[in-house]
Order: C-alpha cells, then structure tokens, then sequence
C-alpha cells in the first residue's frame, strides 16, 4: 500500500490507482510529513482505496487532515458521486447523521463569568442531560414526525427559539425533502425521547472565552466581543440517527447484489443514488438531519434559560450552526 | 473473565474467546457493560427481573452486531440493562435466544453509541472468537 503512496507537495499525498484493484480514481489525502509518519501504521489507507473503488465516484477519494480509521469510510473522508449512474451510502454518511457544531455568541465577560463557572456547569448538566440513554420529555409520534420534516424551524416556531437563530443555521435549519415515513419505528422510538440531550463521545458543551480578535469587524458582526464568553455546542442525530445508518445498513446490502454492486467491506454497503432504495435512505438522512439541527436548537434554548437564571437581561445570540 | 479490551485511535473494542459460541455472545455482553459502563454484572446482586430476548439475522456477523445494539436499544429506550444468563447460539439458521434479568440503570451514563461491523471477527474454529469495536 505505502508504495502506492506519494507526496505532491508539502501538504498532499496522492494514492495511486492500483494500491488496491479496481480503484476508479486515485486517493488524495491532505497530510503533512507528520500526519504521514502516523498513517503508515493505519488500515486507514485501505479505507481511502476502498472508498475510491465504489461505483461513480468523481475525482479523488479524498482524505482530510483529521483522517483516523472508521467505519468502512476513514474519518475525514471525502467522496463525491455522480447522482447518475453513482452510489449512496449510509456508511459514508456515517452513524451520527449530521453531527455538528453551534456557536453562541454573548456579551457576558468572561471575569463575570468565572465566580459562577462552577454553578453554571452544573445548572448545564441539569438542564441538558448527557451520555447515551439520556432522555427528556418523550415527543409524541405526531410532533417527532414535524420534528422530523421540519427540523429547527419546528422547533423555534413552537417558541424555542428566534428567527435569527433559523437565518444562521445552515439550510435555515430545515432539509427540504426530509421522509419521516422512511425512519422506522425503532429509530423513532430511539429519538422520542432524546431531543434536548447532548449524547456520550466526543460530544459537548463548552463555555469558551474570545481571546482575540483577528478581524474585529466580521466578529461584531457575528455578535463576538473580545473578553466575553461563547458558547459552543456539539452533538447530532443521537440514537435516532444511529439506528437510521444501522437499518439502511441492512437495506443496502440487501439491495447490492439486485445492482450488481460488490464492496469489499460490509459497511460500505451502498445502492444507487437513484434507486428506490437509495431515495429511500435518502428521505430518512434528511429527516435525521432535520433532528440534530432541531436537537441543537433546543439545547441552545436550554442553555440560553440557564445563563438567564445567572446573567438576567443578557442574550446568547447563534453565531452560526452546521 | 474470558475478554480483553483491544485499543483503538478513537472508539473501544474487544475479543472473547470460549469453548462455545453461546459463551462468547454472553463475554460479549459482559464487555459491553464494562465498556458503555464501567460495570460488572456482579454489581447487579440478585436484583432485576426475569427477561428473555429472541434475535435473528441473516449472518453471524449481523447476528453479532445485533445483539450488542439490541442491549443497548434497551438501555436507551426502557433505561434498564439485560443481563443475560444462559444463552443459545445456532449460526444455521443464525438466531440467538437469550434468557436473564433487566436491572434498572438508575441514571447511569453509557458511553457507547452503537455495536460496529468495523474489524468484526466471528469464528467459530479452532475456538469460538469474537473481535468487535464499539463506537463512543
């Protein structure tokens, strides 16, 4: 494998075709000298190379620079494919649909916030539960499927929230296109109970203080001030959307051998784009999508009462949320 | 204790190895209590109730994956714990049939998302195996 393997320039790595066969395109991999010494010890090449054998891939199997091994597709990977004639999959997609990141800014300084750092946090584990299982109220099967379809906006139009926090969301909160029929029961029942909760892993809640200001006027724009306090927030899908990735899974590679499509590993189980299956999964990624935003939206909220009981008057405005 | 924990860049993992199959599907579960946990099954002492847990699936492997995820669908969806104690195992048909006690997790938190396909190993010979990694 490492023979395939070549330096572009300082900060590329190319895979050749042939590292593996039937690779339809090479790999390419944003690595420094650093980063490459770590990876010749990995399966994570064999990942890049395997991703790059999966029907219609365009371009490069690429790799970014936090590339670790994962689940049939490296961390940090990067494919596109050509919507005719090409593939979906849930495994590329990944088991945490739509992991991602909100930002609060606030106009609290940071040395006002310290005397009650210890009280804040623990009125933020109270309000946000975490760790797998965690639960809030349970959502009924009518308001989970809104949820499902409309994401954030349903969120912040049940009074959670403000409109702004919509404008700064990405895709304003909402994927267009979302199947809450195509979420099984056992995702939903999963989800009913999860919306408000930050999960295990690497997610979190950190209250961060802006240091410095590289360009003062974009940051006031974006509501950041130096000296003042954010607040970030990191979490996704929740089990909702890990059962969604589980059960297409299992659709897919049922569906593979009807497309005549082979993988060499189990988790890049895939159908085409344009399948009925792949609309399907399609219709559900959507939908869980559409959870995490909303599941970041009310855990905005829940901090924003937290900090009110704290900092009366003052408001965490979104940054930004993707 | 017939497991070990495997390390890993990210997630968590484990082996089991038994002189049967049914008693690397029960190490397995052990595994991902200590793991989603930090728990053993003797910190659970007579408590729980009677439960009993059917599973198929079209592969061992699957039927591997399966299980784990299934105990760890009820510890989200109902907050308890299975714990199993006699367990039958065929691989043809692949089914597994489980029998034990639910104990409630009082609040515990689990740091294990899901059961992964990612470097599973099932083999039943010489000796059963199992090599399974666990995404937190």
């Amino acid at each position: 494998m490492n023979s395939f393997l070549r330096r572009i320039d300082q900060w590329r790595l190319v895979l050749d075709p042939g590292a593996v066969p039937g690779m339809a395109v090479p790999g390419l991999i944003f690595a420094d000298d650093y980063i490459e010494s770590i990876l010749k010890g990995e399966d994570v090449l064999s990942q890049v190379a395997n991703v790059a054998r999966l029907p219609g891939i365009v371009g490069y199997s690429m790799a970014m620079p936090d590339i670790h091994q994962g689940y049939g597709f490296p961390i940090g990977g990067v494919a596109a494919f050509d919507v005719s004639g090409g593939i979906i999959s849930p495994g590329g997609v990944g088991y945490d649909i739509s992991c991602g990141v909100r930002l609060l800014a606030s106009k609290i300084p940071a040395e006002e916030f310290r005397p009650n750092a210890d009280r804040v946090l623990a009125a933020l584990f109270s309000a946000v539960p975490c760790g797998v299982g965690s639960v809030k109220d349970s959502l009924g099967v009518k308001e989970l499927d809104r949820i499902l379809e409309e994401g954030a906006v349903r969120v912040v139009r049940s009074g959670r929230g403000t409109e702004g926090d919509i404008r700064r969301t990405e895709e304003g909160g909402c994927l267009v296109g979302a199947e809450p029929g195509a979420v099984s029961p056992r995702a939903k029942e999963r989800g009913k109970g999860q919306l408000g909760t930050l999960g295990s892993g690497n997610h979190f809640i950190e209250v961060q203080e802006t240091e410095e200001l590289f360009l003062p006027e974009k940051a006031a724009s974006m509501g950041l001030s130096k000296g003042c306090i954010a607040v970030m927030i990191h979490c996704g899908s929740r089990g909702l959307g890990h059962q969604v990735c589980d059960d297409y899974l299992k659709v897919m590679r049922g569906a593979m051998t009807k497309y005549g499509i082979a993988v060499p590993d189990r988790q890049l189980c895939c159908a085409p784009v344009d399948s009925p299956e792949g609309r399907q999964y399609l219709g559900a990624m959507k939908a869980a999508a559409n959870f995490a935003a909303a599941n970041r939206q009310a855990i905005a909220e829940a901090v924003r009462d937290v900090f009110a009981g704290f900092f009366p008057g003052e408001k965490l405005t979104t940054v930004y949320d993707v | 204790m017939a497991w070990r924990l495997l390390e890993h860049t990210a997630d968590a993992g484990f082996e089991a190895e038994a002189d049967t199959l049914a008693e690397v599907f029960l190490d397995a579960a052990e595994a991902f209590l200590f793991l989603a946990a930090g728990l053993t099954p003797g910190d659970f002492p007579g408590s729980g109730e009677k439960s009993e847990l059917f599973l198929s699936s079209p592969d061992g492997e699957e039927l591997a994956v399966s299980w784990l995820n299934e105990l760890l669908f009820m510890a989200e969806t109902r907050s308890v714990f299975f714990l199993p104690v006699k367990v039958t195992v065929s691989l043809s048909p692949p089914a597994i049939a489980a029998s034990g006690r639910t104990v409630p997790l009082n609040g515990r938190v689990l740091s294990v998302k899901a059961a992964t396909y990612g470097g599973l190993v099932l083999r039943t010979s010489p000796r059963p195996f199992l090599r399974m990694i666990l995404d937190l």
